[in-house]
């Protein structure tokens, strides 16, 4: 049974990526506040703690930099959040994001609006996001705030601009494949990850 | 500069290890403000170190002494909200009305307490003379600007003495010193700070801090990078820069954990079916913050770590989670895999750190010349500060660090600039543009003799505005229009801009209480403490409110009527409370029934389902009930309020005005009490919804369970027929098998008994022969005899006398032997002829046996292919009756359902009753709540309604209306003027008594206001004693253990002799 569901994760995510990938493993992890469960391609590492961060998937490196997932289960109860109310307050995200690019001189180029939409294990996810430039290099960043199981998790991802092509869409397929569970079936180890 | 690169090659690897080890620091930039306060005594100090150390000491202590205070009185506040009153005990959390923990009482005294002891140990630890110098330290971050100020007035009176070589050489020392002191700084973070609960998250600083040879490690590290091995104190800018690198390890668990604090504060988030928004709106009125606010400080954390993160090659990833420490080693002594990686991100890094400040430094307050356009190209020429020692560097440094410390954030996390030197000055040139300009001016105010060089900052500022952006501009021309100008404060312009001053407020608890709501929740992750702040100002804030509106009720005689309106608001609130759990008890049973029946579609469930559907309605009588009773409250209330009404307008006298105004302030206070009996209205409207959607549910969730109830009976009973039909057809066979054995049996026997007949025949047949053979010899001999005697006859004729004689002798005698002889052949035939019919007789029955027997066996075999023929249909006849008896019992429960279902919808149409009677009461609240205009139309419109278009009526009406004063328009006398006038026209109508039922319900709103403003002229003669003040309070939603803070801040003050705990 397990294993047919596992093979469905993996159609999923070759049909969201496109075929980047070869495969996608789906894998559950253990954190200090939840599990989650989620399927990494092929050549995808996964860590835990690093730069204290409770879960970071990271891409190839390509253009100076890697492609970055970061999952964290904040351990606050949530039943259900208002999208009305955030998308109406949503300019308060822009604001925060233009503080935190003045720190590092940077500038925004476009906000992506306020979402709610449903993911394939019936998550709610609430997303946000802009596009901006630090230096020479543009960004992308995308925050995830989704309910699981009465919790709230937040996920993120962190994109150069030579990244969206090649792997925006499996970026996108590693996020929505997504699933809090009450106990991890096959939990990863901090040493046994990424190899 | 090779020199100094390779120390700091090594001391990347260092910085590191140490900075992962700087688990308890505070990580936010506001800690680097601290470290700016540490060496504000620098200025125009000469030499290298020796005051840098010296000052450090007394910074840290002063650090230190600020921290345990400010920890001393969060203690405080915590103590206030978690002792119990009365007692020494402790609460172990405070809750909300939901139940949800805001404080966790022993987990934050047990965390302040163990930071306080450690702040106390760092104390205790540092020279005495430090903690003497920190008294002396001026606790403002504008000191590090005078200090800038003092190290440029300094350096520009070296530039005659200064050669191109002595620059060269303090530039490399000083870089190694930073490196050491970087060092120094980072290893002993731990002992440094003071930060809340994040030691206990950083994973990291959890593996290493179980390390027996810290110590030692420290030492070794120290020495293999060729710095002093003795500790010495770091100097505010590695601390600067030690928390900067920190702040990427820290545990983003840290963040959650601060904002879950205060997570019911959020807009638009629902837990556990309560409608947070509302609470949340409730709690801290219009002040509720959006969720983007309450995170942005977690998005800022995640997105350097992030960017952190993705600089790190696979080789890197992969040597950390396998073993976390085994890298941080690797990283020092360089053997370790990917290690060159992490090197290369952080390759120089003091040296980039030093060049970072000092490049940045020159080419914004020291720069003489520009290769182009100021600001946006380097600096040529600076020989000010090329010949400044390295102690004046440092100094200046201290003084811009925290300017610069996000900037150097972004060149460690790679957004800026990933290589060393070069790039980041470039960068620090453009962003500390702004920087300049305020710093230019506090130069300007504090050393007149650099004057020009803040003239000069302040024209290359306005230049780089223009090459920068418009919002440095904004900077560069109003500091430049107060240098200009020569104004004397400027320093109140710098202060009102800098950083500092908001980190000062947003830290010291006297001052935070003075700032804003939205200052505290746009950045709820900076620290705890600001929580604790932000949670009294709050209170605080609510509180006052508190008390003014007391006040307003006490100075309208209001306070024991508001009391009891209050009181009955409670009680109803209440008692809706309870109904609505009943309700959702109720819900949830039969949620829990619906998935009963349908994971096991028992008949356990459907019961279950009936049950919980009788308690759904029994909730939602109670709940009629309750809101049937507030209703005919609210009723009882305008009748009570009209009748009184009536009576005191009959002696309205010349008092009026002044009765008017005080009905008009109550009538305020009814709007008010409206607004909160319409959101009472409203809650119990989105109650009822959220009920009625519930018992649609449980509605459809029953028809499911009946349904399937139905199907299952009916398939139980044709179960049942399909197993009764099998056990007829188990029979059938056995009985078909039992008459074929019988059969066989009959066969086998009818066997036996025909060869038996056959034997017996055959032994008969012997008989018959032997009779045969013994009938033919007596014959023969009769014949013999009878041939003897015709012979001897014959001869009597020619036989002579004698002969004869003889001859007639033995004829007589042979005539005597011929009779017997005759007889015997006779019976001899006769029985053979006998036997012989016998026989074929037997032999006749016999075959006649074998053909029955024959005939038997054919017969039971087309017995059974007719059986076999028959069975089948004798089914199908089963089934069509089983059918119509499933027909039957699926109608019958139809029919159970349908009436379940009648009931249902009655109970629905009932809740529709309440939802009317629910409008009613809004609608009536609507009316309170109209205008002048408005009540004036609703008038005219009933006014019409009940005595037909009048337009002279309406005329006279509008007449008298517009002719009062203003001051009358007011709501009460409006109605009141209405009322006479209706009541005139009314009077001089014909259809008085019709006007009159049209006046009524005009005249009870009209009553109920002059009704409250008589019983509010009678309380005012009443002052409340401390049990109804406490009473009161607790009414009003303070719970037992927060009434004497409350009462400490809004009730002493006023009445000093208030005693709560005596109440109680």
């Amino acid at each position: 049974m397990r294993s047919k569901k596992f093979l469905f994760w993996g159609v999923m995510t070759l049909a969201v990526t496109g075929g980047a990938q070869a495969w996608a493993t789906s894998t559950s992890f253990n954190l200090s506040k939840g599990y989650v469960e989620l399927n990494i391609p092929e050549n995808w590492q996964t860590t835990k703690d690093f730069f204290g961060m409770p879960l970071q998937i990271l891409g190839p490196m390509e253009s100076g930099g890697r492609p970055v997932i970061a999952v964290t289960p904040t351990g606050i109860a949530v039943d259900k959040m208002d999208g009305k109310v955030l998308g109406k307050d949503q300019k308060d995200y822009s604001a925060g994001r233009e503080k935190w690019l003045a720190k590092y001189s940077g500038k925004s180029i476009e906000y992506f609006p306020y979402k709610e939409e449903k993911w394939p294990d019936g998550s709610v996810a609430h997303s946000i996001g802009y596009r901006y430039q630090i230096g020479a290099n543009e960004f992308t960043e995308r925050s995830y705030f989704v309910v699981c199981s009465g919790k709230l998790f937040h996920l993120k991802t962190l994109l150069r601009k030579a990244h969206e092509s090649a792997y925006g869409s499996t970026v996108s397929g590693i996020v929505k494949s997504f699933r809090c569970t009450k106990s991890g079936a096959t939990t990863a180890s901090a040493s046994g990850l990424g190899e | 500069m090779r020199n100094h690169l390779s120390i700091g090659n090594k001391l990347v690897s260092a910085l590191l290890i140490a900075s992962m080890l700087a688990g308890p620091w505070m990580t936010t930039l506001a800690r680097a403000d601290d470290a700016l306060v540490t060496s504000s005594n620098a200025i125009g100090q000469q030499g290298e170190k020796p005051t840098l150390v010296d000052n450090s000491a007394a910074g840290q202590y002063m650090i230190a002494k600020k921290r345990y205070e400010a920890l001393a009185g969060q203690r405080d506040e915590l103590e206030s909200q978690c002792k119990i009153k009365g007692g020494e005990d402790w609460a172990k959390a405070v809750t909300d009305e939901n139940g949800r923990v805001i404080i966790d009482c022993i987990g934050d005294a047990q965390k302040i307490d163990e930071t306080k002891a450690k702040l106390k140990a760092q104390m205790d630890a540092l020279p005495v003379e430090a903690g003497a110098a920190s008294s002396c330290l001026a606790p403002s971050s504008t000191s590090n600007l005078t200090q800038l100020a003092g190290t440029c007035a300094e350096a520009t009176t070296k530039v005659s003495s200064c050669s191109t070589k002595e620059s060269e050489q303090t530039f490399s020392k000083c870089a190694g010193s930073v490196g050491c002191d970087l060092l120094n700084s980072v290893l002993d973070a731990g002992a440094v700070t003071g930060g809340l609960a994040v030691a206990t998250v950083n994973p990291l600083a959890l593996v290493l801090g179980k390390l027996p040879s810290f110590e030692s490690t420290k030492q070794s590290v120290r020495g293999s990078l060729g710095c002093p091995v003795t500790t010495s104190t770091p100097s505010c800018l590695t601390s600067i820069i030690g928390g900067v690198v920190a702040s990427l390890f820290d545990s983003v668990n840290m963040l959650w954990d601060t904002l879950k604090l205060g997570w019911g504060l959020v807009k638009g988030i629902a837990r556990a079916g309560v409608n947070a928004a509302v609470g949340a709106a409730r709690w801290a009125g219009n002040k509720a913050v959006s969720l983007w606010n309450w995170v942005t400080g977690v998005e800022d954390a995640t997105s350097d770590k992030m960017m952190m993160a993705s600089q790190q090659t696979p080789a890197s990833v992969s040597s950390f989670n396998r073993d976390p420490w085994a890298w941080l080693k690797g990283v020092v002594d360089g053997t370790g895999e990917g290690i060159s990686s992490v090197g290369t991100l952080l390759a120089g890094l003091p040296a980039a750190i030093f060049g970072f400040f000092s490049n940045g430094i020159r080419d914004n307050f020291m720069c003489e010349e520009w290769s182009g356009p100021p600001f946006a190209s380097k600096c040529s020429q600076s020989n000010a500060w090329n010949c400044a020692s390295c102690g004046q560097m440092m100094s200046a440094m201290c003084g811009v660090g925290g300017y610069m410390g996000g900037l150097l954030l972004a060149t460690l996390t790679g957004t800026v600039v990933t290589d060393a030197v070069g790039g980041a000055a470039a960068s620090v040139a453009r962003v500390a543009a702004p920087h300049a300009a305020e710093i230019a001016a506090r130069l300007a105010e504090t050393f007149p003799g650099v004057a020009k060089v803040a003239s000069n900052g302040y024209e290359l500022a306005k230049v780089a505005g223009k090459v920068v952006g418009s919002k440095v501009l904004s900077y560069a021309e109003r500091f430049g229009a107060y240098i200009a100008e020569g104004t004397p404060s400027i320093q109140a312009l710098a202060k009102s801009t800098f950083a500092g001053i908001k980190w000062v407020a947003a830290t010291t608890p006297g001052k935070a209480v003075t700032s804003t709501l939205k200052t505290l929740v746009v950045d709820p992750a900076a620290a705890y403490m600001r929580w604790t702040e932000k949670s009294v100002e709050l209170g605080n804030e609510v509180f006052a409110n508190t008390v003014k509106t007391w006040q307003e009720y006490r100075s309208a005689a209001k306070a024991k009527e508001a009391a009891e309106a209050l009181a009955k608001v409670v009680k109803v609130e209440e008692e809706l409370k309870v109904a609505k759990e009943a309700a959702e008890a109720a819900i949830k049973a039969k949620e829990a029934a619906n998935l009963a029946v349908k994971e096991e579609a028992s008949a356990k469930a459907f019961e279950e389902a009936k049950r919980t559907a009788v308690e759904h309605e029994n909730a939602l009588q109670q709940l009629a009930e309750v809101q049937a009773r507030h209703a005919d409250a609210v009723a009882k209330e305008s009748v009570a309020s009209a009748a009184a009404e009536l009576a005191h307008t009959k002696v309205m006298d010349t008092t009026l005005t002044e009765q008017i105004k005080r009905a008009s302030a109550d009538a305020e206070v009814s709007v008010a009490k409206a607004e909160e009996s319409a959101q009472n209205a409203v809650n119990a409207s989105e109650t009822r919804v959220l009920e009625e959607g519930r018992l649609r549910q449980a509605r459809e969730a029953l028809k499911d369970a009946e349904t399937a109830e139905a199907k299952k009976g009916a398939q139980k009973e044709f179960n049942d027929a399909i197993a009764r039909s099998e056990a007829a057809d188990k029979k059938y066979l056995e009985a078909k098998e039992a008459a074929a054995k019988d059969i066989a049996e009959q066969q086998a026997k009818a066997e036996v008994a025909l060869q038996l007949q056959v034997l017996k025949l055959e032994k008969k047949g012997v008989t018959a022969a032997e009779l045969r053979a013994a009938s033919s010899e007596a014959g023969a001999q009769s014949r013999g005899l009878k041939l003897t005697i015709d012979e001897k006859k014959a001869s009597l004729a020619t036989a002579s006398a004698d002969e004869k004689v003889v001859l007639k002798s033995e004829i007589a005698q042979a005539q005597k032997e011929l009779t017997p002889l005759e007889k015997q052949a006779r019976r001899a035939d006769f029985d053979f002829k006998a036997a012989q019919g016998e026989q074929e007789a037997q032999l006749k029955s016999a075959q006649e046996l074998a053909e029955r027997s024959r005939r038997l066996t054919q017969s039971g075999l087309g017995d059974a292919a007719i059986a076999d023929s028959v069975v089948p249909a004798l089914n199908s006849a089963k089934l069509k009756e089983l059918a119509a008896l499933t027909g039957e019992t699926s109608t019958k429960r139809i029919e159970e359902v349908k009436g379940l279902l009648q009931d249902l919808e009655s109970k629905l149409a009932q809740s529709d009753k309440l939802s009317t009677a629910e409008r009613g009461l809004a609608g009536d609240t609507t009316v309170i709540q109209l205008t002048k205009e408005e009540k004036l139309k609703r008038l005219e419109d009933v006014y019409r309604g009940s005595l037909g278009p009048n337009k002279h009526d309406i005329d006279v009406m509008r007449s008298v209306v517009r002719d009062v004063d203003p001051v009358l328009l007011k709501d009460p006398v409006n109605r009141k003027i209405n009322l006479r006038v209706l009541t005139k026209q009314a009077q001089q109508g014909a259809e008085l008594k019709e006007a009159e039922a049209a006046l009524r319900p005009l005249q009870g709103d009209a009553a109920a206001l002059e009704g409250d403003a008589i019983v509010t002229e009678q309380m005012a003669e009443k002052q409340l004693t401390d049990q109804e003040l406490f009473d009161a309070l607790k009414r009003d939603g303070l719970t037992e253990e927060e009434i004497p803070t409350f009462a400490k801040n809004c009730i002493l003050p006023k009445r000093p002799n208030f005693n709560p705990v005596g109440v109680r």
